[in-house]
Parts: C-alpha cells; structure tokens; sequence
C-alpha cells in the first residue's frame, strides 16, 4: 500500500492505519533532525512535535498528482526546526560527533576518522544552505523536488546550490591546505 | 550504493555539463560524505512512549470526529429518518397484507351469543349456511329426476358447467383453544336456544378444505358437460362468527347456532356472476366430514 493510499484511509478517519507512516519515517525524521540540533532532549520534543502536528492536520494534506507524504512530513519538522531556534550554530569537534552520530565499530576504524575529519572539514567551508541542501541530497536521499517542497527553495536553484558546491571541492581543498601549510611554520622548514 | 553515487552524478551532469571531467574528484568526495552518513540510534523508549502518545491522540481525534459528523450531518439525520420511515411503512404495508387475515380468535363470552341468537338469527334468512343447506337439498332432489330421462340428460350436456375454483389469499391460523358453545333450537314456533356443547373443528386444513371445495357437492347428481367454464373466486380476512345450521338427521330437521369461519370473497377478483359476499364455514364436526381426499361428505341421513 502506498503512502497516498494510507493517507486517504487516514482522512476517512481510518486512523489507525497512521501506524504504518509512523514505523515507516519516525527513524528518517529523528535521524534528520538530530544532525541538525546534536541534542536528544530537542531531537524527541521535535520528532514527536512532527508526528503529532502530521497526524492532527492529515485531513489538510492535499492528495494530488505530485503529493509525497515524505517530502510533507520533513516539511513539517524543517519548519518545526526553524519554528524553535535552539538550533546548535557550532559545529561540534570531531570526537564530538563521533560519540554522538556513531557506534563504536565505525568510531574504533581509524580510515572512517580521516573520512569524517575530512568531510567536516569540508563542510566547515559550507555557507549554511549549501550544507543543508547537500545532506538532504545525499545523506537523507531526497529528491531534489523533495528538498525543493521542503526547504521552499525551487527545484533548479537547488540542483544549482548543490552542483555549484560539488564543483568547488578541489579548489576548497586546495585552499585549506594551503592555510594548513602557511600556518605550520614546521611544515614550511620541510619544504 | 554505487546506483545512487551514479544517479547522483548524473544529475550533476544534466546541470553542468563541464562537471563530467571532473568525474573522479566528484565521485571520491561524494563517496566519503555517503560513507560517513551518520547512523543514529532511536531510542526505545522514546519512540513506546511517542506512539503511546499518538494511540492517545487517535482515539481522542476519532471520538471528536464521530461527534462532529453526528453534530453536523444534519442532512444525514434527515436522511436516516427519511429511510426508517419509509421502511417502518414499507414493513406495515407487507405485514397488513401478508398478515391481516390471520385470526385473531378471542372467547366470545356465552351470554352476548346467546343474546345474538335470540335476537339476530330469526332475521338472517338471507346470511349464513342456512340458505345455501336449502339450496343444497332442492338440487339433490332434482338430480335422479335429470338422470333418468335420456333427452333431459342430452340437453344437459349443452349447458355451460360452471367449475370454481376457489384459492385462499393469507395465512388460516386459528387457535380455538376455548370451548364453544353452540345452542340448538328445541321448539318451532318459540325460537327458544339450549346451550350445548358440540366437537369444534380446529384443524385449519379441513375448515380450509370445507371453505375451498364446498361448491362441489352442488354439483354432485349433475352429468357432466363438454363445455366448462371456471370461475375463479379469491377468499381472504377470515373471521370468526356465529351461524344457524339445519341438520337433517332421520328425516328431522335440527336447527344449530354455531361458531363459524367467514371468508369474505374478494369481488373485484371474482366474476361477477358469483353473487356471494361470503363463504362461511360452520365449525361444527357432527355435520360434515372428509374422506380421504379431502372431499366434503355431509351428513344429513
């Protein structure tokens, strides 16, 4: 049974049926906002806040062509998340992150720590919107018309946001090696 | 993994062309944030609770909305009373008419029957088997006469035989679970009854068998005829009543007011060449019985 198909159940007061939506997305949800508040407590209040917002305004989602109850339900926490600015502006230190985004095995593989490392680094160079469209397209595996439905962005800018970003990655790395190089007076005696 | 890291970059393609040289640096990079894809833990509990949280919300939104529709499908509730009245009638229009000649029998007491048969019987010459009883013993006597003339018996033959066929419309379900009394008349000139209590008939077959073929004795002495018509005569809403009866026993004629069952005949179903209003049927065993086919043996020598 698709989504829409459980959703027009829902509408025709066949609640129970929500059940599968939940079990379906309470894991993408919690998982979407966690990377962005690092917070459990924020986390819960918000994914619940989502799931209950979804299910008390089901009856208003619009059951069209395009309608995609994933891209809806993202919307809602995205909001939520706007909605409620405790959002944690820094980006935590690598140990961090590690402790709180991951299990042991993938903390204790010293390869997966240079990925990270390198990746957070990278993301560092990120303004806030690029960061955010890039890991919904790639950690979250929205469609770019998701994440236009979602962040109210259109669907080219997005594609352009993320595009524009991939293709200033060796220039960005380049960049940052060369700060690494001048600020290392070591390094400099080596060359 | 692969599918998604080529979709990826096939989208990137479509928007920027220029990008498909760069596809190694692009493909190491997106590789290492996909593989780094943080894998967060739900936590049990919260997630019990948050859907101990949703049960509750359902049932109350499920309440709510029952009582909205109830409280606003005005037109609903028009219609639900439209429908239940509408069938209320239906049912009491297929009840009247499968049900309404289904007797109700309640004991009559002795003292009103008594007070009809001094009072109504002297004046019903025309109203109850009486009439039909006189009719019934004329024909008999004229039937050896007919039978025994060859020219009587020929032109008999030409005559128009009338065949009835009678069909009872409803349910016979008397329960006479009461004694009846049934009052004779002891003198000719004073009509004077004396209560007597004579065997009742209650098997509804047989009073239905008397009620359907009683015709047929009429015709019992008369030779048959080529040409036959039938008549068919629709009897319904039996009810119950009081009849004089004569009984000829040993050449004596006896007079009996008796319980009866009166079928009234439907007279726009029937021709109207058929003059009776109603078949009346007494209720009494000493004046009739059946033979094995259900035909009518009176008893009358």
């Amino acid at each position: 049974m698709s989504d829409i198909e459980i959703v027009l159940l829902c509408q025709e007061n066949k609640l129970e049926n929500f059940w599968v939506l939940y079990e379906k997305y309470v894991w993408e949800i919690y998982n979407f906002i966690y990377k962005k508040t690092f917070d459990t407590e924020l986390c819960e209040d918000l994914c619940s806040q989502t799931f209950l917002k979804a299910l008390d305004k089901i009856q208003t989602f619009k059951v069209e062509n395009d309608a995609n109850f994933r891209a809806w339900l993202y919307r809602i926490s995205y909001n939520l998340l706007i909605d409620n600015y405790k959002w944690k502006k820094e980006i935590l230190n690598i140990n961090e992150i590690l402790e709180l985004w991951y299990d042991n095995d993938f903390a204790k593989n010293l390869d997966n720590k240079n990925k990270l490392q390198e990746v957070l680094k990278f993301f560092e160079t990120l303004k806030p919107k690029q960061k955010e469209i890039l890991m919904m397209r790639l950690w979250d595996d929205l469609s770019y018309k998701e994440i236009s439905q979602i962040t109210g962005e259109s669907i080219d800018n997005c594609k352009k946001i993320v595009s524009r970003t991939l293709a200033n990655i060796p220039v960005t790395y380049m960049q940052i090696f060369f700060i690494l190089l001048l600020s290392e007076p070591i390094l400099w005696k080596i060359i | 993994m692969k599918n998604n890291i080529e979709t990826i970059l096939e989208e990137l393609y479509l928007i920027d062309i220029s990008l498909k040289e760069r596809e190694n640096e692009l493909k190491s990079i997106i590789l290492k944030i996909i593989e780094t894809k943080p894998d967060i833990k739900i936590n049990k509990d919260f997630k019990e609770k948050l859907q101990q949280e949703l049960l509750s919300k359902i049932t109350q939104i499920k309440v709510n909305n029952y009582w909205v529709n109830k409280k606003l499908s005005f037109f609903q509730i028009f219609w639900y009373i439209f429908w239940t009245v509408w069938l209320a009638c239906f049912w009491f229009i297929i009840f009247q008419n499968n049900f309404k000649n289904v007797l109700d029998i309640n004991p009559i007491p002795d003292k009103k029957i008594e007070k009809w048969a001094l009072t109504w019987i002297p004046q019903s010459n025309t109203f109850s088997v009486a009439k039909e009883e006189v009719i019934w013993n004329e024909m008999t006597r004229w039937a050896p006469k007919i039978e025994s003339s060859a020219m009587m018996a020929d032109m008999f033959t030409e005559y128009i035989q009338e065949e009835y066929h009678f069909t009872f419309i409803g349910e016979l379900n008397i329960e006479l679970d009461w004694t009846v009394p049934t009052f004779k008349k002891d003198s000719g000139e004073n009509i004077y009854f004396s209560k007597r209590n004579l065997e009742i008939e209650t098997n509804n077959k047989n009073i239905l068998t008397v009620a359907l073929k009683w015709w047929k004795d009429w015709f019992i002495s008369m030779p048959e005829s080529q040409k036959k018509k039938i008549i068919d005569v629709k009897l319904q809403n039996p009810k119950l009543g009081y009849t004089n009866v004569y009984h000829l026993i040993n050449g004596q004629n006896k007079e009996y007011f008796v319980p009866c069952i009166i079928f009234e005949v439907i007279k726009d179903k029937t021709p109207n060449n058929f003059y009776q209003n109603e078949v009346i049927v007494p209720l009494i065993k000493e004046i009739y019985i059946y033979d094995e086919n259900g035909s009518i043996i009176w008893i009358s020598q």
